[in-house]
């Protein structure tokens, strides 16, 4: 694949939400690199899918990422199935992300909802595979948004959960930093499933996120965003921590 | 001037807390308090409410994999669903600015204290959709980021990591409570902003 850096033999990335949408398009371009990756996903069906494109290469768990037994198993999976975690990508995110919601409206089981996938997943994530990414001098990447930057009128709990995740790479940043474990956010701006629900609710959509980009067109999961992600977990990444990188064609330019 | 004015103070006890409430008292300000997890009847409108969901627990310092869920539940999910609440049962009673208040730990970092940078960088981009979402009634919704040690009576919680220098002066809480009332008597452009007064600790 053009501009895609080959990984190390052996290399293993636990892909959260893989199996569809951005992650589904990170599980291919990081085995396209060479790498192995652990699919944990809540759709089962997707999940055999995307193991059965490459058997050798992928491997799917089920797993809901609020749930910490789930995590943990997920993760003795990763090291079971190839022997070792050198990434841990975060890229779950609850299904209601795109619905709007005023915060008048929102219900403690909404809060849950995008709490439990968004932050209390990458909280069972780095609880868990802390050790098997001291082992590697690993990574952990959380999958951001820039609404969780600039905030979102009819998506005040999105905001907050993906605002959330920026703060915890940044102090795990510095809290593993002695442990040569990085912590970063990728923000990407893809062509989506969810991305395709949007606009057929509001045609619209469609210019305006073309509009917002200085390069003038929306990425593609595995062709664009993916080879960001494979950089990042990379050794070639190794001196990059507490940061957010924006893979968005140049729509949102932090300062 | 300040008999016109009507400010609520939503906040565990804590240094800026007691200046903020001195600060108001002392040009005749229409103040009421209570703690976030209080349950009160709201009424009338307000020209700023001061907001703050830190507690005590939230200032623990730990590695992450020492923090347990009932400690993470507290600590990096609560305070931001009581601010989104708090916020919303306020809406109706919001003539001026909402200010949300975190310490500013989270926007460098702060080892120990994962939960807590979770939960305040959850606040700015909650800050921030207020802001967009209720601008055009008028109502202005901002962050203020301090030193952690004005949000404890621990004077040492201020650890700062060596990557950081020292900052450029030293805050004391009647000075952030000054700057709190100047943002009550106008600056009705500032909106969805983070005001770091922090005496140039963090200059991100």
């Amino acid at each position: 694949m053009d501009g895609l850096s080959a990984l190390p033999p052996g290399h293993t990335t636990l892909v959260t939400g893989g199996a569809a949408g951005v992650g589904r398009g990170l599980t291919l371009a990081l085995v396209r690199a060479g790498g192995n990756v652990v699919v944990a996903s809540r759709d089962r069906a997707r999940g055999e899918a995307i193991e059965a494109s490459a058997p050798t290469s992928i491997s799917y768990v089920p797993c809901d990422v609020s749930v910490s037994t789930a995590v943990e198993t997920a993760v003795h999976h990763s090291l079971e199935r190839f022997g070792r975690l050198d990434a841990v990508v975060h890229n779950a995110t609850s299904g209601r992300s795109s619905q709007p919601l005023a915060v008048e409206n929102a219900t403690p089981d909404d809060w849950d909802e995008h709490l439990g996938v968004a932050l209390r997943g990458a909280y069972h994530l780095a609880r868990h595979a802390r050790e098997a990414l001291i082992a590697t001098q690993g990574t952990l990447v959380v999958l951001s948004s820039t609404t969780g930057l600039e905030g979102n009128a009819s998506l005040p709990l999105y905001a907050s959960v993906k605002g959330g995740q920026r703060g915890l790479v940044k102090a795990l940043a510095r809290e593993w930093g002695p442990d040569g474990v990085t912590v970063n956010c990728l923000t990407p701006l893809a062509q989506t499933p969810g991305m395709d629900r949007a606009v057929a609710a509001d045609p619209s959509l469609a210019a305006k996120n073309v509009a917002r980009t200085a390069l003038g067109w929306v990425g593609d999961p595995e062709s664009d965003i993916g080879p960001v992600l494979v950089f990042l977990v990379s050794p070639a990444a190794r001196y990059l921590t507490g940061q957010n990188l924006f893979a968005n064609g140049g729509a949102l330019m932090s300062g | 001037m300040g008999n016109q004015l009507r400010i609520a103070i939503c906040s565990d006890d804590h240094p800026l807390a007691r200046a903020t409430a001195l600060a108001f008292a002392e040009i005749g300000a229409d103040l009421t308090t209570w703690a976030p997890d209080e349950q009160v009847e709201i009424e009338g409108l307000f020209d700023l409410v001061f907001l703050c969901t830190v507690t005590r627990q939230a200032l623990e310092r730990r590695p992450l994999v020492e923090v347990d869920e009932a400690s993470w539940a507290a600590v990096a999910e609560s305070p931001v669903v009581l601010a989104s609440e708090i916020s919303a049962l306020l809406a109706p009673h919001l003539r001026g600015r909402l200010l949300l208040v975190t310490p500013t730990l989270s926007l460098f970092g702060a080892p120990g204290l994962v939960p807590l940078a979770t939960a305040s960088e959850a606040q700015r981009a909650l800050a921030r959709s207020l802001a967009k979402a209720w601008g055009r009634a008028g109502v202005t919704v901002d962050v203020l980021a301090v030193p952690l040690r004005l949000l404890t009576d621990d004077p040492d919680a201020d650890a700062l990591p060596p990557s950081l220098s020292a900052p450029a002066m030293l805050v004391e809480a009647g000075d952030v409570a000054a700057a709190v009332v100047d943002l009550a008597l106008g600056m009705r452009v500032l909106t969805g902003a983070t005001l770091c007064l922090d005496g140039g600790t963090w200059m991100g």
